[in-house]
Parts: structure tokens; sequence; C-alpha cells
């Protein structure tokens, strides 16, 4: 009794001392250390919010999806079906995990990881307010499509190791859909980095802080931001690009082999991937963490000085900004992911050749079109923008690159054009 | 040059690109702009050329659509290349008035517009012209549907040999030799449907991509070694520098470096894939290779190793290996080859060595006369190779054998083809005499120490004379093939032999771009012997030139390597 | 922390290099491969060149192991034949032999070499770098010093995607398709889509 006794209050006296005896402590660690571990707390963190970004979009979809086709969706498992996510995690959890002996061991447990892992470190890149990002590289925005570019291996590997014909022909045609959809993806952005001059996140949202005429998304680059959602959504095999999952042909792609926890993983990964989509797309086209009316509401108003005067904590003048950043950021955030839904709730799935066709014979020749317009217009017009009225020149841009960006729609979407000038020509001839 | 931001933000400012453009030097570059322009040109008109796909292989060279496309491109590639030729031959002016004694650095040191690459510049374009009138009928007869995209990879290959001729730059370098070496792995497996053909792309692809790479390793330790430059003009300076570790790494980056070169120019221990690529390629192709390709990547070595003047112990050995390894392995095994294409490429390996031969010593003279040697070589070449290209196609085959009793069908292209042989085999009255006589004369007279490797040329050169009169005396001498009796039996009923060939069986012969390309190399070959002064004067005065450039900048008075873009940091400024 | 990640960082470039070689099958050996690549990148970003290793990872370790996996699903994955080599055994001595021979020169030569010639980055520039990246100045090199090499680049891999595409078509004037994709529907879907009708001459 005595003992323990005493062991309790030692521990008391020392648990309030013990944050500055661990401060201590890491000092005296050699700097690698402290480095190491604190790029495993970024890491962790944004697993975590990936995670639950993940839970939270699962149940959304199911609800967003049952609403539009007039059912009620999960209903059952605690109040409106809230916890209907986290039944079937545990659920899946518990399921055998099935293998069979013409499988590659190996390649086909490593797959999902793979596939899962970089979208967790995407998590890391993302700026939801000017201090909640795990790292600002000012490359970023590179760094994140290179990530992106990533998981598709995994995809592949899982296709080719479960030994089955369904998820081989997944697992290619995610690679081929990748590869061709990458490109017009990074040329969209090559626009905005463009105007900006620069790849880092945050700058580029710093960038939109004037408000809703600022936004990239709306006067500046409109045509971007519509091949950029279109290829993100092939990027993470949404629909109506889902081919490589496609599940009243392919029965369920890549993932057909893979039960239990594993393919919670793959699920888990690709609810992730459209967050962060959904999150670069608010970022770099919609004013990020900005309001549309320009800075901050509650800078504007002063509200969070108002609010840190009368209540006495200091700390709040800080806090709230980042508290109305981080508000901003995720509600365009799931503004995106429920355009997303609300395309798979309306769009039917492409064919292979009118999914490669289209990459390649309209985004990318668009893209490629934007891209010069808008090096026509940071040369040539930007100058001018200095000394007139701003909005309205970014309206005249927005319609020369709409412009630019019908007429290469009309261009290439009219192979017809192509054929009858052909067949006109061979009778000729 | 050092660079500088400055001078582009300047000119921005200014508004005054003309000046900037000017200040660079841009000028020098006409002749590749008027190329790439071409090439881009003939791009964009072959998509728009309606109903080139309609048409099945068989009907290819009936349809009047697709011989027109056909000939279009052939037409804008060779009116971009006369028309770059003419720019160049205007530079000489440029030459003769403003005296631009050591030359002119060229877009912030990435080319050299100095005599040496106007020089080889013009021939260069002289051989693509007959490369192109070689070419012409070929390709509307075996590849009429892919013609422009041909001519453009063909123009890219070429532009990147211009390239070439003036890089002073490891990186400009690196890019023009990729840039001729990746279009001609497409070239040499064009004729995608012949297994020969597509096999010699693969084995040109394997070995050039190993060679780039060591190539590439060399370049990378030189950049180390010159304290973080790329430019040719401060391998001097880290010469110079004495720092010892250079002598244990200068060697082997020196090896990598011309290993790269090497492959270019087939010398020996490289040498590999050039009889399977020479008989597997299109002969146009073929042709180009083993002229374009190789005067290119010459005046690059020359350029390259001209700086280790000064420490010329390892260039020596280095080279002279190469040399002796080619003319030994290009000279016996071209007696045993029954393949008259397999034959002109051990010829080909072998002219390498007497070539690289001329490099040993790194002296003014002997250099120019192997710049003189590539540039008789350029026309010999090429006109045994269209003597090839009619031959084959008269008789279907490439055989030496069946070639016996040519003569007696066909005697003025047998009087041709004997006179381009004989240059090869460096005959007097051809100008490959001459070239041969410079070479060993300059080699000789300026250092008796390679008197012994001259000695080896010369029988190198006497057993060289046996496979090529072997050639001849079997169409001369030798009773009628099969081959050439079905042949005779043709021109008979089809009366109406023209110049040389003649016959309306055959679409190549009677062309009359291949005759032209033909007489243009018979010209060169029988002109350059008889001009051989006033060409070798030119060459004399681009290497002293050269020469004279590389003085100036000596270790005193230049200046330390620039701090290149704020990323590296020069190290042997400081470490004198 | 940077001696460390170098030493981790050489160790798996090389034993996954060596892997590359003696992969049980093609596809390991891909992998490996990216693994190497993964590893390059990491070389660049600790000599601060973050917008190389980026690329690096974009260009290489995806896509083209992705293009190379791609390669190989469809090729199958057969072993080679086996070479009755007669000559084998000597051809791999020598091959061993050269190759650990160059290996002890550059180990002997390099013993040498390293700390004269290259100096680390001055401290201001360093963290000029770390705080900007290297995309800026890489850009405004590639627009100002090197711009005849870039502009040079761009014209050969113009012409090496024609090529390639060239090529590798099926016959050398055939009609773009989409058969790739559905092996049972290939044989079906041009003259369901009324390709043939349209392209092809009566």
């Amino acid at each position: 009794m005595m003992m323990s006794t005493s062991w309790i209050t030692s521990i008391a006296d020392i648990l309030p001392k013990l944050p500055q005896i661990v401060w201590d402590w890491w000092l005296t660690l050699p700097d690698a250390v402290p480095a190491f571990t604190v790029g495993l707390i970024v890491f962790a963190i944004a697993a975590l919010m990936g995670q639950l970004a993940a839970i939270v979009m699962v149940l959304m979809e199911r609800k967003v999806l049952s609403w539009f086709t007039q059912r009620k969706g999960p209903n059952r498992v605690g109040p409106l079906g809230l916890l209907q996510t986290i039944a079937d995690g545990v659920k899946l959890l518990f399921k055998e995990d099935i293998m069979n002996d013409a499988q590659d061991k190996f390649l086909f447990t490593i797959a999902p990881a793979i596939f899962l892992f970089p979208v967790f470190v995407m998590f890391a890149l993302v700026p939801f307010s000017t201090s909640i990002i795990g790292v600002s590289l000012p490359i970023g925005l590179l760094a994140l499509f290179a990530l992106s570019s990533i998981s598709v291996i995994g995809i592949v590997l899982a296709g080719w190791a479960s030994n089955n014909k369904f998820s081989l022909l997944g697992g290619m045609r995610s690679a081929a859909q990748a590869i061709s959809y990458e490109i017009p993806l990074v040329l969209s952005l090559l626009g905005v980095v463009l105007l900006t001059g620069t790849m880092d996140l945050t700058k580029i949202i710093e960038a939109q802080r004037g408000g809703l005429l600022h936004w990239f998304g709306i006067f500046l680059a409109p045509v971007s931001f519509l091949i950029f959602y279109t290829a993100s959504l092939a990027e993470v095999n949404r629909v109506p690009f889902d081919l490589p999952e496609a599940e009243s042909e392919l029965v369920g792609g890549y993932n057909t082999e893979y039960s239990g926890m594993k393919f919670a993983t793959f699920f888990l990964a690709e609810y992730a991937g459209l967050f962060i989509i959904s999150a670069i797309s608010a970022a770099v086209f919609f004013g990020g963490y900005y309001s549309p009316f320009g800075g901050l509401i509650v800078e504007q108003t002063g509200a969070s000085v108002w609010l840190a005067s009368t209540l006495g904590v200091p700390q709040l003048k800080e806090l709230i900004p980042h508290a109305e950043m981080l508000l901003w950021m995720l509600g365009k955030t799931y503004i995106f992911v429920y355009m997303a839904m609300l395309i798979r709730g309306t769009l039917p799935r492409l064919k292979p050749d009118e999914l490669m066709g289209f990459s390649w014979k309209f985004l990318l020749p668009l893209s490629l079109i934007n891209v010069l317009m808008i090096a026509f217009v940071k040369l040539f017009l930007m100058d001018w923008a200095e000394n007139l009225p701003t909005s309205w020149i970014y309206l005249g841009i927005a319609l020369l690159i709409a412009i630019f960006g019908v007429g290469g729609f009309c261009l290439w979407t009219s192979r017809s054009f192509t054929k009858q000038l052909q067949s006109r020509f061979k009778q000729q001839a | 040059m050092v660079f500088s931001a400055d001078a582009l933000s300047s000119a921005l400012l200014d508004n005054d690109w003309t000046g900037f453009l000017l200040k660079q030097g841009v000028p020098f570059l006409s002749p590749e702009f008027i190329l790439i322009l071409t090439l881009l040109l003939i791009i964009v008109l072959s998509l728009f050329s309606v109903g080139k796909t309609e048409n099945k292989p068989e009907n290819a060279i009936n349809s009047p659509v697709v011989s027109l496309l056909a000939s279009n491109s052939w037409n804008l590639a060779m009116g971009g290349t006369v028309l770059a030729l003419l720019t160049v031959i205007a530079h000489y002016f440029l030459f003769f008035f403003n005296h631009f004694d050591v030359g002119y650095s060229v877009l912030y040191g990435m080319f050299k517009a100095d005599l040496l690459s106007v020089a080889s510049r013009t021939f260069l374009l002289v051989g693509f012209i007959i490369v192109l009138l070689m070419s012409k009928r070929y390709v509307a007869t075996f590849m009429a549907k892919q013609a422009s995209e041909f001519f453009a990879i063909l123009l890219t290959a070429f532009t990147g040999a211009m390239f070439l001729c003036g890089s002073i730059d490891f990186v400009s370098a690196f890019v023009s030799l990729e840039t001729l070496g990746i279009s001609s792995y497409l070239l040499v497996g064009y004729l995608r449907n012949n297994q020969q053909s597509t096999e010699a792309s693969l084995k040109y692809l394997v070995y050039g991509g190993a060679s780039s790479a060591l190539f590439l390793f060399g370049l990378a330790l030189l950049y180390g070694l010159m304290g973080g430059s790329t430019s040719l003009e401060t391998l001097p300076l880290a010469l110079n520098s004495g720092v010892k570790e250079l002598s244990a790494w200068l060697p082997i980056a020196l090896v990598l470096v011309m290993a790269g070169v090497g492959f270019k120019i087939s010398a020996a221990p490289f040498h590999m894939w050039t009889p399977d690529v020479y008989e597997g390629a299109p002969t146009p192709v073929t042709a180009f290779l083993s002229v374009v390709s190789k005067l290119a990547a010459f005046v690059f070595a020359i350029r390259f190793l001209l700086p280790f003047a000064g420490h010329v112990g390892s260039v020596t050995i280095l080279v002279s290996l190469l040399a002796l390894l080619s003319m030994l392995v290009g000279n016996t095994i071209a007696l045993k080859q029954t393949n008259i294409k397999r034959l002109l490429a051990y010829s080909t390996i072998a002219h390498a060595g007497y070539l690289l031969l001329g490099l040993t010593v790194l002296q003014y003279h002997s250099l120019a006369t192997v710049l003189f040697y590539l540039f008789t070589y350029v026309f010999m070449n090429l006109g045994a190779f269209a003597c090839v290209l009619v031959t084959s196609d008269l008789l279907k085959t490439e055989t030496i054998a069946d070639m016996a009793g040519l003569g007696k069908a066909k005697p003025m292209l047998v009087a041709m083809f004997s006179i381009f042989l004989l240059g090869l085999a460096g005959m007097p009255i051809t100008a490959g005499f001459f070239a041969k006589l410079f070479l060993f004369q300059a080699l000789v007279t300026e250092n008796p120490i390679t008197l012994g490797m001259v000695l080896l040329a010369l029988v190198a050169s006497t057993v060289s004379i046996y496979y090529y009169l072997n050639v001849i005396r079997t169409m001369v001498v030798a009773e009628p093939s099969d081959a050439v009796k079905a042949l005779m039996g043709q021109t008979e009923s089809n009366a109406g032999c023209a110049l040389m060939a003649g016959g309306g069986t055959s679409s190549l012969c009677g062309s009359t771009s291949m005759r032209w390309a033909m007489i243009l190399s018979l010209a060169g070959t029988l002109l350059l012997g008889v001009l051989a002064t006033p060409i070798m004067t030119v060459c004399d005065v681009a290497m002293y030139e050269l020469i004279q450039a590389g003085k100036q900048l000596e270790p005193e008075s230049a200046q330390p390597p620039a701090n290149v873009g704020g990323v590296t940091t020069s190290a042997s400024s400081t470490n004198p | 922390m940077d001696t460390l990640v170098f030493w981790f960082f050489a160790v798996v470039s090389v034993l996954m290099a060596i892997g590359v070689v003696f992969a049980p099958s093609v596809l390991y050996a891909a992998l490996c491969l990216l693994s190497v690549f993964f590893c390059m990148a990491g070389f660049f970003l600790l000599n601060n060149a973050d917008f190389l290793a980026v690329a690096q990872v974009m260009v290489y370790a995806v896509g083209l192991t992705i293009v190379l996996m791609f390669g190989l699903m469809f090729t199958g994955n057969q072993a080679l034949p086996a070479q009755d080599n007669k000559w084998g055994w000597l051809v791999k001595t020598i091959a061993v032999f050269s190759g650990l021979s160059i290996a002890g020169v550059l180990a002997k030569a390099s013993s040498s070499f390293v700390p004269k010639f290259v100096t680390p980055m001055a401290e201001p520039m360093k963290q000029n770098v770390i705080a900007n990246g290297t995309a800026t100045q890489l850009g405004e090199l590639l627009l100002t010093k090197y711009i005849l090499p870039f502009e040079l680049v761009s014209v050969l891999l113009l012409i090496a995607m024609i090529g390639a595409i060239l090529l590798s078509k099926k016959t050398f004037s055939d009609q773009g398709s989409g058969v790739f994709f559905s092996f049972d529907e290939g044989k079906l879907v041009p003259e369901a889509l009324g390709w043939k009708k349209d392209v092809g001459l009566e």
C-alpha cells in the first residue's frame, strides 16, 4: 500500500513537469531524430485526416446518391444512419482475407499499400489555412501530381497480381487512363502557374485573396478549371471515367479479388483521392481558404479582435481567422465532392475508345490552346490590366479564352467534318 | 562568352529584340532555323494531306495523290536545304568582310560560328542534297505513304548534325548528338515490314543508348573536373590548373567521351553496329549515316580534343589505339565480305581509322588534312552508295557475286562505281588520293612519332585496294551472272538506255534525281582533286583560327567560370 | 541526418539495381527499377534539387515504369529462351572481371577526388534554394543560357513522338481504333462502328 501511494504521489509530482522534461530531453537529441519524428507526426495527422475525410465521404455518397434516386439510403445504424460507415469498416476488418494459390502473394499484399500511401502523403501538402498545412513546398502543386501518379502503380500491380483477367483488364485500363489524363491535368494547371508565377499552393491562394473576381476558376481561367476537374475525375477513377473498376463489365476491375481490409484500403484511398482533387480545385481555382468577398470575413469586420477582447482570451485573435479559413476550405472542398457525386448520379460510363479519344483528341488540344491563350494574355494584356478597372479586363480575358475554348471544341469534336472533306476529295479524285 | 541574365532583361526593357538577337549572333544559325522551319512545315502540311490514309500499300505508287504528296514533301525538304546552303555560303562573305578571326559565340556560348563550322556545314549541306536526291525515288517506291514523315525525320537528324558541327558546350553537343542519334534509329527501322531493317534499328538503338550513356557519364565527370562549367572553352583552364586529381580522372572521362564519339564515327571497338545497320537500313539512310553523321561527329571530336593539345599523352595513346584497331578490323574483315553494303560498312570503319590517325598529334595541319579527307569522303562514299542503290535495284540483290559482268549491261554505271571505289581506295585522279596523300604527309612532317603508324596505315590502305578492286574486277571482267543476264534480256527488249541505266522496268535507275545524285558525287570526287589547294587552304585557315581562338583563352587572361544561375559554385578558380 | 538518408538511398539503390538484373520475373525487375528511380529522386532531394526530384518521380518512376509494365503485361511473362552458348562462361567471366576492375579504378580515383573539386553550396544560396526552390532558376536558365539546346530538344521530342507513333502502328497506315482495351470485343468493334466501310476502298 505504502509503496503504491508513494508511487502515485511521485507521478503526481512529475506530471505537471512532464512537458518540460520531455522538451529538455527533445533538445538533447541529435538533429536527425526531431526532423524524422516531425515528419512521422505530419504523416500520421495527414493519414488520420484522410481516413476521416473518407469516412465522411462514403456516408455522404450513399446518402446523396439515394436522394438522387429517391431512396432513403442508410438509416438504421445510429441516428439517421450516421454510423453506417463505421459499422461497415468494422465488418470489413473482421472479414476473411482471401488469397488463392495462383496469386503473387507479395505483390497482392503490397499493392493496396502502394495505392494508399501517396494519397495520405498528399494530405500533408494541401493547405487548409495559412498555418494548417503539413509542409509548404515551393513546388507543392507539381509534387501533388507526382504523388497522385504513384497510386496508379498500385492499381496496375493489383490487377496483375490478382491472376484474374478482369482484374488485369482493370489494371491496364487504369494505367492507360492515368497516363492519358495526366497530361491535360498538368497542362491545365500550367495556366494558373503561368499567371501566378509560382507552384506554391499557399502563394497561389494568396494571389486569389481579392475575392470572387480574382478566383482563377471564375473569370481568369475557367477553361483550365473545367479541364482540370474533368481530368482529375479520370485520375481518381470516378464516374464517368470509372472503367478500371466498371462493375457491370469487369465485375470489380482491379479489386475483384480483394476482400476484407485490403479491399477497404482501396476503397479508402479512392475517397481520399476524391477529397484531395476537390481540395486542389478549391485551392487553385476558387480562392482556397479565403472568402468570396475578399480576405476573411472575421478580419474584414473586425470580429476576431472584438471577440478576443470581449472574451478576454487574446489567443482567439489568432485562432478565429484560422477557423474561418478551415471552414471556407472544407466548405469549398465538399462542394466539389458533392459535384463529383452529382456527376456520378447523372452521367453514364464512357466506352474505352471514347475515353482515350476524349483525352487525346479533345482535352489535350484544348488544354494546349488554353495554355497558349493564357501565355498570350500574360504577355500582352497583364500590363494594361494594371491601369484599368481590373474586373473588366478579367472578363475580357475570360471571354477570349472561352471563345478559343469553344473554337477548339468545335474543331476537335467535329471529326465528321474531316471525314466529309475526305469523301468529297475522294469523289473529285 | 560569359552568361549574364542582364542582357535579356535589358533587351526586354528596351524592347530591342533585333539588337539582342544580333548581339547573340542568332543570324549565324539561320541555316538551322531554315531546316527546322522546313521540317515543321512538312509535318503540318502532312496533317492536312486529305486522303493520305485511304490508300492501300499496293496502289500507293499509282495513286496520283500520294505521289504528289511524296514529291511535295521532297520538294519542300530540298528547297529548305538549298536555301540553307545559300545562307551558309553567305556566311563566308561575312567572314571575309567582317573578319571574325576567332569565330563568334552564338546564344550564350552554345554554338560557335567559326570557319570550321561554316566549312563543315557547307559540305554537310552538299552531302545532304545528294542524300535527298538519292532518296526521292526510293521513298516514292518503298514508303510513299510515310514520305512526309520520312523527310521530316531525316531533316531532324540532319539538323542535329548541323548543330553538332558548331557545338562548343557539352549540353548543346549532347542534345544535338541525341537529335542525330534518335532520328537515325527511326530512319534505320523505317522499312518496318522488313525484318532486317527492324533488327538493325533495334541493334542501333541498343548500342546507341549504351554509348550515349557512356558519353554522358564522361561529360558529367568533365563537368566536375571543370569546376561546374559545361563549356568546352573552359576545358583548357581546367587542364592547365595543375590539380593532381586530373591525372586520375581525365583519362577516364576522355575514354568515356571518346566511346560516345567513336560510336558515331564507327571506330573499331564501337563498330559492332555498323555492318548490320548498314545492311538493314534503307540505302539512302545508310548513305546518310555513313557520311553526315560521321562528318559531324568528327568535327565535334576535333573541337573536343583540341584543348588537350598541351597534354597530348593520353589522347595520343587513346586515339591511336582506336585508329589502329579500326584500320585493322575494317580492312581485314572487309576482305571476306560478300554483300556490297557490308563491304562498304567495313570500309567505313577502316576510313574512320585513317581519319583518327590525324587526330593523334593535334597539330593544325594534320587536323586540316583530316577535314579535307572528310570533305572528299562525303562525295566518294555518297557516290558509292548511290551506285549500290541503283545496282541493287536493277539486280534485286546486294551480293557482290551477282554483280558479275554488270559492265557489259550497264557500262556507264560500272564506270562511275569504279571511280568511286578507286577514290575510296585512294587511287590517283580522284580526290581520295590527295586526301590520303595530304593526311600521311602532314602526319610524317609534323610529328615523326607517328611515322610507324603511317607506315601501318599505308599497309592497311594497300590491303584495302584488294577488296575495292575485287568488286571492280567482278563487275568488269567476270562472266555475267544470272541476275545480270536477266537484266540484259530486259534492256534489250526495252530500248532507250539513257546515260547510265535507262530501262523502263526499274523505277530508280531511270530517275533524273538519281542521276543528279551520281553526277554531283562524281563531280565532287573529281573536282576536289583538282581544287585540292584552295579547299585545303580553307581547312588550314579554319584549323589555324580554331587554335588561335583556343590560345586566346589562356589561363591567365581568361575569366574564371561564371557562377551559373547561382546553383553551383566554381571550384577551379579557388584551387589553382 | 543527410548522411544517414544518403546512405539509406545509396544502399537501397545499389541493392535494387542488382535486383533489376537478378529478379525472378520481369515485373519484379520493373519494380526494382522503380525503386532505383525513387532513390535517384531522393539523391536529388538531398542536393536541394526539388524540381528535378519531382520530375524524376513523375517522368521516370511513374510514367516510364507504367509504360514498361504495360508492355510487359501485354507481351506475357515468359522466361527468355535459354541460350546454348559454348563460350558463355568466358564472356561472363570477362564481363565480371572488367566490371570489377572498372569499379576498382573508379574507387581508387574517387578516393583522391571528392574533397578538392566539389565545394558545398554557399550558405545564403542554400537557404534561398530551400526557401524558394530551384524551379524559378531552372526556368530562367532554360530560357536564357540553354535556350538553344532547349529548343532543339523540343524539336527532337516532337520528331521522336511522331516516329514512335509511325513505327508502332499496326500497319503503316492503319486507322486508330479502340480495340486496344478489350480483347474479346476487339474483333467486333471496328465493324460495329462502321469504320471499315467508311475508310476502306471498295
